[in-house]
């Protein structure tokens, strides 16, 4: 049954997404401090100029509705449906006025990239890109990563009471690691914050011994922490991680990835010190095996372009790709025309599938996801099972995640929707792509990239590209990040709203 | 007299013949641009190349006496491997505030570089200066900060008002 709005649902829908739009003003006060830090004028007031916009929006929404205001299941996931949205547009404010976007679409869609972890990047010239803008760029990654949701939870921001829980579980976080949502978001937030700091140390180390200026190397250690720990993908120069030419670079930020790749109930598990649960786990072993197959997949596709000629090349920029694909990172170290012309057509469907399966659930990862996939996998050997036994036989499946669990039809039904709705939307946008003009495959494959959230791209992703690609990209971003359903609950309800105002005229 | 002459003339025939080879083979340099370079279509693995472009950012170590310098070329950035005293003309670095020298690099490409772990790169056995970099004027407008002040007027406006009422007032 369709349920039209009332005038308090509007309200408070209006209420709670105001307030995590003026989250984002707070949040620019970095990039703010940034430029006035290293004497860039130009980019501060760009940040002045955004935060007054953020702050004024989110507040003037914020009135419809007092503080506190209850807000149900089905105005959680419309809130945060809209939260990215508008979160994204006045992202988008300071970005577009770097004059390095080719207008407000390109920023709004670099904003929500960058938000939703993706990586796709329509920026021009970024190696003069200042200090700031990267700043905040890399902070959308750090604050989407997580989810803006969990940004705002972990500081209290007005977020209390009865819309907590509800705007927490439908920003695509279906576990609570702590019994308070609170308490969670700051767990997270802690997890993340260990990470970081060691990537960040590292990472400027590394740096400073290469010969970057102390300032650049801390800043551009922290931006790849970010950028990896979060599986987004940008990066402060055109080269990506090819710019640093280093092998240290490149298998920290590997680990960065795969522990950005993680599940944050894996995460508090390794906390806990029950070390055990990663190796018993569905998820993970879903994950390894994936990762695994694939590997052996890419290493014989780049081996036989004989563009290597040893197996340490290959296993350094197969492995490096694959898993950058898998977690949804995005990070490269090739260059992109590489992927269409260069690596061969099993390395690019190596690639292309890693994309798709995407990583774990509640991490910052995209795609399918690794329990979805091993859930189903159980769910095929599951029938088989039952057609080869007797017909009086009751054939049941039990797999472990976190605790032992039956394979419920349910649980199989839920993995296989989304499953599906992920694989059309895949091959939806590559053939919007293809009728546009591009090679199906370079189609599919920024199709899947956008939908996972990951980053990596054959080209087809640039300033030049039609604005209604553009604007596919960015829903398939969207709608990838929020798992679909938050989004479909926002179209119905607008439809169910259209169809009871018509009832009423 | 003539054991010195043909003493003289060995020592020049020697000395020719112990030059290194490329001083003297004819060998073909491809004119070419960062973006064919990264193209993977370009047939010019193994090949001396020369391109013209600015460096961006710095010189990063790269080992054997060695550095990196990234050449921004046509939008796209290359990897140079170059001597490190090769590099040591270079002055000004391409960032937000500066404009970098423009260069014209002369190296052979490698589509995967078996002494850099198959990265692209081109290592560089000339360059040369074509202009020195500069810094960027890039001046600020003033009307966004009255905007964000009015953003911020607004802001407190509400706030204060969303306050009142949660007190009752």
């Amino acid at each position: 049954m369709w349920v039209g709005f009332e005038r308090r649902d509007l309200g408070a829908i209006a209420h709670y997404t105001g307030m995590l739009v003026a989250s984002m003003a707070l949040l620019m006060v970095i990039p703010l401090l940034t430029a006035l830090a290293s004497g860039e004028w130009g980019p501060a007031l760009d940040y002045a100029c955004g935060i007054g916009i953020a702050a004024a929006f989110g507040m003037l929404l914020a009135q419809s509705a007092p503080r506190g205001t209850h807000l149900t299941r089905r105005n959680a996931l419309i809130v945060t449906a809209l939260a990215w949205l508008a979160a994204s547009l006045v992202a988008a404010v300071p970005l577009s006025l770097s004059g390095h976007y080719g207008g407000f679409v390109d920023a709004f869609f670099d904003a929500i990239s960058g938000l939703t972890t993706s990586g796709l990047t329509l920026v021009q010239d970024l190696d003069h890109l200042a200090l700031a803008h990267n700043m905040w760029r890399h902070l959308l990654h750090l604050i989407g990563g997580q989810g803006i949701v969990v940004a705002a939870l972990s500081v209290s921001l007005g977020l209390r009471g009865g819309g907590a829980v509800s705007l927490y579980m439908a920003e695509g976080r279906d576990e609570r690691i702590l019994p308070n949502v609170m308490h969670t978001a700051r767990f997270i937030w802690f997890v993340t914050a260990i990470y970081v700091t060691l990537g960040t140390v590292v990472l400027s180390v590394s740096n400073l011994i290469q010969g970057m200026e102390a300032g650049r190397s801390v800043l551009h250690a922290f931006w790849a922490t970010v950028a990896c720990y979060d599986t987004g993908g940008f990066g402060p120069q055109s080269q990506n991680a090819m710019y640093y030419h280093s092998p240290i670079f490149e298998g920290v930020t590997v680990i960065l990835m795969l522990a950005g790749t993680l599940n944050f109930n894996l995460h508090a598990d390794i906390w806990r010190g029950d070390r055990k649960e990663i190796f018993k786990n569905l998820e993970a072993r879903a994950l390894a095996t994936n990762i695994a197959i694939l590997s052996v997949v890419i290493g014989i596709g780049l081996a036989a372009t004989r563009l290597f000629s040893t197996p340490g090349e290959v296993v350094r920029k197969g492995l490096y790709h694959l898993i950058s694909a898998n977690s949804g990172t995005g990070h490269q170290t090739l260059y992109n025309a590489g992927w269409a012309n260069g690596y061969g057509g099993l390395a690019f469907a190596a690639i292309v599938l890693a994309m798709a399966f995407g990583g774990m659930a509640s991490s910052t990862a995209g795609g399918i996801k690794a329990l979805r996939l091993g859930l189903i996998a159980k769910g095929v050997v599951l029938r088989v099972r039952e057609s080869i036994a007797p017909a009086s036989a009751v054939v049941r499946s039990r797999y472990h995640h976190l605790l032992d669990v039956p394979l419920s039809a349910d649980v199989l039904a839920n993995a296989l929707m989304l499953f599906v709705l992920y694989v059309v939307t895949y091959i939806s946008g590559g053939m919007i792509g293809a009728a546009y003009g591009y090679p199906i495959g370079e189609a599919l494959f920024e199709s899947i990239s956008a939908t996972a959230n990951v980053g990596l791209s054959t080209g087809i992703t640039s300033p030049a590209m039609p604005l209604g690609l553009k604007v596919v990209y960015m829903l398939q971003m969207w709608a990838g990040r929020l798992e679909f359903i938050a989004l479909f609950v926002l179209v119905a309800s607008a439809i169910a709203a259209v169809r009871a105002k018509r009832g009423r005229a | 007299m003539r054991r010195y002459a043909a003493a003289l003339l060995a020592v020049v025939v020697l000395g020719f013949v112990s030059l290194p080879v490329r001083g003297f083979a004819i060998e073909p340099v491809t004119e070419t641009t960062g973006a064919e370079l990264a193209s993977m279509t370009s047939g010019l693995d193994g090949q001396l190349v020369r391109f013209e472009g600015e460096v961006i950012s710095e010189t990063l170590d790269g080992g054997q006496g060695h550095v990196w310098v990234n050449v921004l070329s046509e939008g796209v950035a290359i990897g140079v491997w170059m001597p490190a005293d090769m590099a040591g003309e270079l002055e000004v670095f391409g960032r937000y505030s500066h404009t970098g020298d423009t260069v014209v690099v002369t190296g052979t490409l490698s589509e995967g570089c078996d002494l850099h772990g198959g990265d692209l790169d081109v290592h560089a056995e000339r360059l040369e200066l074509l202009t020195r970099g500069e810094s960027r004027e890039r001046p600020g407008d003033l009307w966004k900060l009255g905007v964000g002040l009015a953003g911020l007027a607004v802001a407190y406006a509400g706030w204060r008002r969303m306050r009142s009422i949660a007190d009752g007032g």
